[in-house]
């Protein structure tokens, strides 16, 4: 068949069938948006700090870096100056801080400094930073920074008066800057969309009170020395610092997203999966005139292959339209709702929030989206296999819209083997998730004719009791006369049903998960002392004198030091949280994964204890008993491992243990947060009142009730966990649209037999009595199908996040939540297809009068 | 029992200009009657039945059923009138694929709440009467297009009317076939003192028709057989 001849079929096919192929266009490029747009978004966020980390390090390509924020002494930079094989080396100190600008409006930074050293590594962000930058006496800040703070560059551009000034709050004491310039993309590059402030290092050394202390060396090579050079930093490192690669924290960011990546990642499997079967319904709408053609065509002689050929040229037309609008719109997604990163990310990571559109991404999307048009479009060529080129005339009802009641066995059976085979996998394969749900998606489209033919076998014994439901008689029969339609209609609201429970029920479980893991953490003590916006508790203060005037306190019965940081630990940068063995409770127990016969709360009391992530112990291959070490800022310190948990909300893993042995083995006795018990009967408010009046000179430190900050850290998990929301957002949006649009195309196709009904004295009022019950039928029995087996897919996805990405996510059957999902959509659906069926039942009588 | 005042029906084109499809038509219907209106396509024959059957509103005139006027007519009346007194065949059958022939021939009585089983009833003796006794169970497509068609008959007749209205029920069927349909009309007709406007292309119509009239271009004028119709008001009845 020429090119031509194929461009003809097709114009013939748009023509007649526009809305049939526009809705299986949507199908598909919707499926093609989500799985781009969340490629996308997860991929920026490493590309962004890429290109930040990569920008500042320049030709630098080692680094010595500190275990904690203490960092240490500068000296170590003139020994690095002086190693074999270094050609150039420069220090930084870097700090999480935070600026409170105009109108109080606050923001969390990487305070980061440097000396002119740093200019000679040439890195394209620092190349017009000059030397006077970094020695001038305050901050500059990127444009997303100074945005936040309310400060326009345009203030800059004024030659007189005097530079803004900004509040620095670190380690607990508030001091007032000046703001010397906001740089742009085009001075900074990518650095000028995060949240930081650049500084001298000997002023920023000066004012934060760390004289003489480095937290980073950035070291560059001499031509073929780089190993050389490699092994004098670890030996002049000891073991109580890290040595690696200058760009570390790109590959510690991407294995802390990576978690993340696979949560969005699967919901965004889910609404291709979605996607795909929406578009595979719709197709299944065109199926019955498909098959009229291809019997119509091999009546006048056309060949098998010839057939083949025009199909596949339809599907791959189809498939290309649908999935550039699938890119275009999955890169606007992207640029726009899936725009934020994870401010969780933010505290230890330097992040930027560009929105990077790699070529992987999109030809993946793109592809798949062609692929999966072709894969829906293949039913109709199961008639080639047949000898009878005419037997899609024969079949009972509608041409080519029989589907009997052997075949609804076989698919259902074919349905309930498939899902079997799928979830089987699951007792040898842990992380088959992914292939259990996608079988379970497809049983349940096998599964839901004979689901529709028991529905229909219902509305009829109740139409039966009473002649008031009539209409629900005819229904029944209009329904039934339309099997293939019926069902690719009900098999729409199943596959929506059950990707939005799926998603919406996940995410509600996520978050119960990160909030019941939080405030169980926090409600050990009555009030905490942190620094603002220091959601992890990570960001340290001295406070042995500050305990002592908080204890004297009216209403304070005790309080405790309590310490945290970041630990880069094996490829990893793990959240460590340090508590007073006087705590009341050590671990949140709900978090526990495997330990509990080791009574974990005692060993870690004890000391020489820890818990770990399960994902941390995995990759260590221990379990509660063996023996960890870790590289703690003094050296390598051997700690028994007394239960493992779960990620505790943090996606890289996290590592508990008391304050005692963390102060040891980190060498410091400064506190991320104090904890603070009031005494029975003490009020609440004015304790907390009291206790802000004595903080003193550290006044920028926050005095937090334990519910306001379980309520902060569940606003963090939110903004966390957006993206997922957005997706299960735009999922049943999508699913009520897709669903509103099949039945609506399945209406206006009937609108000749509608008015041949109007002609035999239906009313349009029982005309459109007859359309709501058809439309309940289908809707109610793909919802309940879709809700069935989307408890079922809720429970595979709970068991992906907690074992694949290690997050607290309990399973919990939202029964209201499930109900108020399907609801939702059915109530979009129904409403958006009213007008339609309005417009439908007031056909033109006429119209059955065309021969 | 029917009669038209000076209907007029007229249409916007695709221009916006206007089309007159029946154009002062005056005509009248006795019980047992049968009048054959002929035309080519477009001349407005559709549309008069619709106008009958109040399916469809007036620009002008009136149509009076036993002395009532149509438009006078609540709405819950035209439906009963629609329902007891119209029976409608027309050419595209329009039979429930898949649904037997007895449901297919008590549609109708569903939509007046009477129960599916009183429905079955009162429609089996219907098709035996149109010859399909033997065929109750029988889907659409297993009847040929003439048994079709006497289905859609039985449809028409199962609510007893007086006034059926037959838009090419012969349309798609061979010669042997149409005379069997239109035999079998004229024998209900006559048998139950029924109306009948048949609206056909076909010239056997003529043969059971009473009276025969060309419409064209939205006017009636009496067909003057082997000549072309004359437009005097000497020739229009009513």
């Amino acid at each position: 068949m020429r090119l031509t001849s194929l461009f003809y079929f097709y114009r013939r096919r748009l023509r007649r069938s526009a809305v049939q192929e526009l809705l299986a266009g949507v199908g598909i490029a919707i499926g093609v948006a989500l799985v781009l747009a969340v490629q996308v978004a997860n991929s920026s966020i490493t590309a962004a700090s890429s290109a930040i980390v990569r920008g500042i390090a320049g030709t630098a390509t080692l680094q010595v870096r500190s275990r904690d924020s203490n960092g240490f002494n500068e000296a170590l930079l003139i020994q690095v100056h002086h190693l074999p094989g270094v050609a150039r080396a420069a220090p930084i100190l870097e700090q999480d801080a935070t600026l409170v600008g105009i109108k109080g409006r606050s923001v969390a930074v990487d305070l980061a400094s440097s000396a002119p050293a740093l200019l000679r590594l040439d890195g394209d962000i620092v190349r017009n930073i000059s030397v006077h930058d970094l020695t001038a006496p305050g901050v500059m800040l990127p444009t997303a920074t100074a945005a936040a703070l309310g400060i326009s560059p345009a203030v800059f551009q004024q030659s007189e008066g005097a530079a803004p000034r900004v509040t620095l709050d670190i380690h607990g004491y508030a001091r007032s800057v000046p703001v010397l310039a906001v740089l742009g993309p085009e001075s900074i590059g990518a650095l000028s969309s995060a949240m930081a402030a650049i500084s001298p290092l000997w002023w920023e050394q000066k004012i934060t009170g760390r004289a003489s202390i480095d937290t980073r060396i950035l070291v560059k090579s001499k031509p073929g020395q780089q190993a050389l050079v490699l092994g004098e930093l670890n030996r002049l490192a000891g073991g109580r610092l890290n040595v690696g690669p200058a760009d570390q924290d790109v590959s510690l960011l991407k294995q802390a997203v990576i978690p993340n990546a696979e949560a969005t990642g699967f919901f965004a499997l889910v609404s291709a999966i979605v996607g795909f079967l929406l578009a595979f319904s719709a197709m299944l709408l065109t199926v019955p005139e498909r098959r009229r053609m291809i019997a119509d065509l091999r009546i006048q002689g056309v060949g098998r292959l010839q057939l083949v050929k025009m199909l596949m040229f339809q599907a791959v037309c189809l498939g290309v339209m649908a999935s550039v609008v699938g890119v275009g719109a999955g890169i606007v997604l992207s640029r726009t709702i899936f725009h934020t990163t994870p401010g969780y990310l933010a505290s230890a990571f330097p992040l930027g929030a560009q929105t990077v559109v790699g070529v992987v991404p999109v030809l993946i999307a793109f592809g798949g989206g062609v692929l999966a048009t072709c894969i829906a479009a293949c039913p109709p060529l199961l008639d080639l296999r047949r000898s009878a080129v005419d037997a899609v005339y024969t079949e009972e009802g509608e041409p080519g819209q029989a589907l009997d009641r052997h075949e609804q066995l076989r698919l259902f059976a074919y349905g309930v083997l498939l899902m079997a085979a799928t979830n089987g996998l699951l007792i040898f394969w842990r992380s088959g998730v992914i292939v259990a749900t996608i079988g379970l998606a497809i049983g349940t489209l096998l599964a839901i004719p004979l689901a529709f033919r028991a529905a229909l076998w219902l509305a009829e014994r109740t139409a039966a009791l009473t002649p008031r439901l009539n209409m629900l008689t005819v229904a029944v029969r209009t329904l039934r006369r339309s099997t293939v339609r019926s069902l690719a209609l009900a098999a729409t609201g199943a596959i929506a049903v059950f990707g939005c429970v799926i998603a919406e029920d996940s995410h509600q479980d996520l978050l119960h998960g990160l909030y019941g893991d939080y405030s169980e953490y926090v409600s050990t003590s009555n009030l905490w002392v942190v620094n603002n916006h220091d959601d992890l508790a990570t960001i340290s203060f001295p406070s042995s004198h500050l305990q002592t005037q908080i204890a004297r306190v009216p209403g304070v019965a005790e309080v405790r030091p309590y310490q945290g940081g970041f630990l880069d630990f094996d490829g990893r940068r793990v959240w460590v949280l340090a508590r007073s063995p006087k705590a009341h409770g050590m671990i949140p127990t709900a978090q526990v994964e495997e330990g509990s016969t080791f009574d974990p709360e005692t060993h870690l009391r004890e000391g020489g204890w820890i818990t770990v992530s399960q994902q941390v112990a995995e990759a260590h291959h221990v379990i509660p008993g063996d023996t960890l070490t870790l590289p703690t800022p003094s050296g390598p310190v051997a700690y028994r491992v007394a239960a493992t948990t779960t990620n505790l909300g943090w996606t890289s893993g996290a590592i508990i243990l008391n304050s005692s042995d963390y102060s040891k083995a980190w060498g410091t006795s400064d506190t991320s947060a104090l904890e603070i018990d009031t005494r029975p009967g003490a009020n609440l408010a004015t304790v907390k009142h009291s206790v802000h009046a004595a903080l003193g000179s550290q006044d920028a430190l926050k005095v937090q009730t334990s519910n306001e900050r379980a309520t902060q850290a569940n606003a963090l998990a939110r903004q966390g966990l957006s993206r997922t929301n957005q997706i299960s957002l735009l999922l049943i949006v999508a699913a009520a649209l897709a669903m509103a649009a099949a039945m609506g195309a399945g209406i206006w196709q009937r609108r000749a037999a509608l008015a041949s009904l109007r002609i035999q004295s239906y009313t349009p009022w029982q005309l459109r009595t007859i359309l709501a019950y058809e439309s309940t039928i289908v809707l109610g029995t793909g919802a309940v199908g879709g809700a069935l087996a989307g408890v079922y897919g809720h429970l595979l996805s709970d068991r992906f996040l907690r074992l694949t990405t290690g997050f607290p996510a309990p399973f919990a059957w939202g029964g209201a939540q499930t109900i108020r999902t399907i609801l939702i959509i059915l109530l979009a659906a129904l409403l958006a297809l009213a007008g339609l069926g309005y417009a439908a039942s007031n056909v033109a009588p006429e119209l059955a009068l065309e021969p | 029992m029917l009669e038209l005042e000076d209907v007029v029906k007229h249409y916007s084109g695709p221009g916006g200009e206007k089309i007159r499809a029946v154009d002062g038509v005056t005509l009248t219907l006795g019980a047992g009657e049968i009048v054959a209106l002929q035309g080519p396509s477009g001349s407005g024959k559709s549309t008069l039945l619709m106008l009958v059957a109040a399916l469809m509103a007036l620009d002008a005139g009136r149509i009076y059923f036993e002395g009532t006027d149509l438009a006078s007519l609540s709405s819950r009346a035209t439906t009963s009138y629609q329902r007891e007194q119209i029976g409608f065949v027309y050419q595209s059958f329009h039979l429930m694929p898949g649904v037997p022939a007895v449901e297919n021939a008590a549609i109708k009585l569903l939509a007046d709440r009477v129960s599916l089983r009183a429905a079955r009833r009162a429609a089996v003796p219907w098709l035996e009467r149109v010859g399909l006794g033997g065929r109750l169970d029988h889907a659409p497509d297993q009847l040929s297009g003439g048994e079709r068609q006497r289905v859609a008959i039985a449809r028409a007749l199962v609510s007893e009317p007086r006034l059926i209205l037959a838009d090419e029920p012969t349309g798609n069927l061979d010669t042997k076939r149409s005379a069997e349909i239109l035999s079998l009309l004229a024998g209900i007709c006559a048998e139950r003192q029924a109306s009948m406007l048949l609206v056909t292309h076909d010239p056997q119509a003529a043969s059971i028709a009473d009276r025969v009239y060309v419409l064209r271009d939205g006017k009636l004028a009496v067909a003057v057989p082997d000549s072309e119709p004359v437009l005097t008001p000497d020739h229009v009845l009513g």
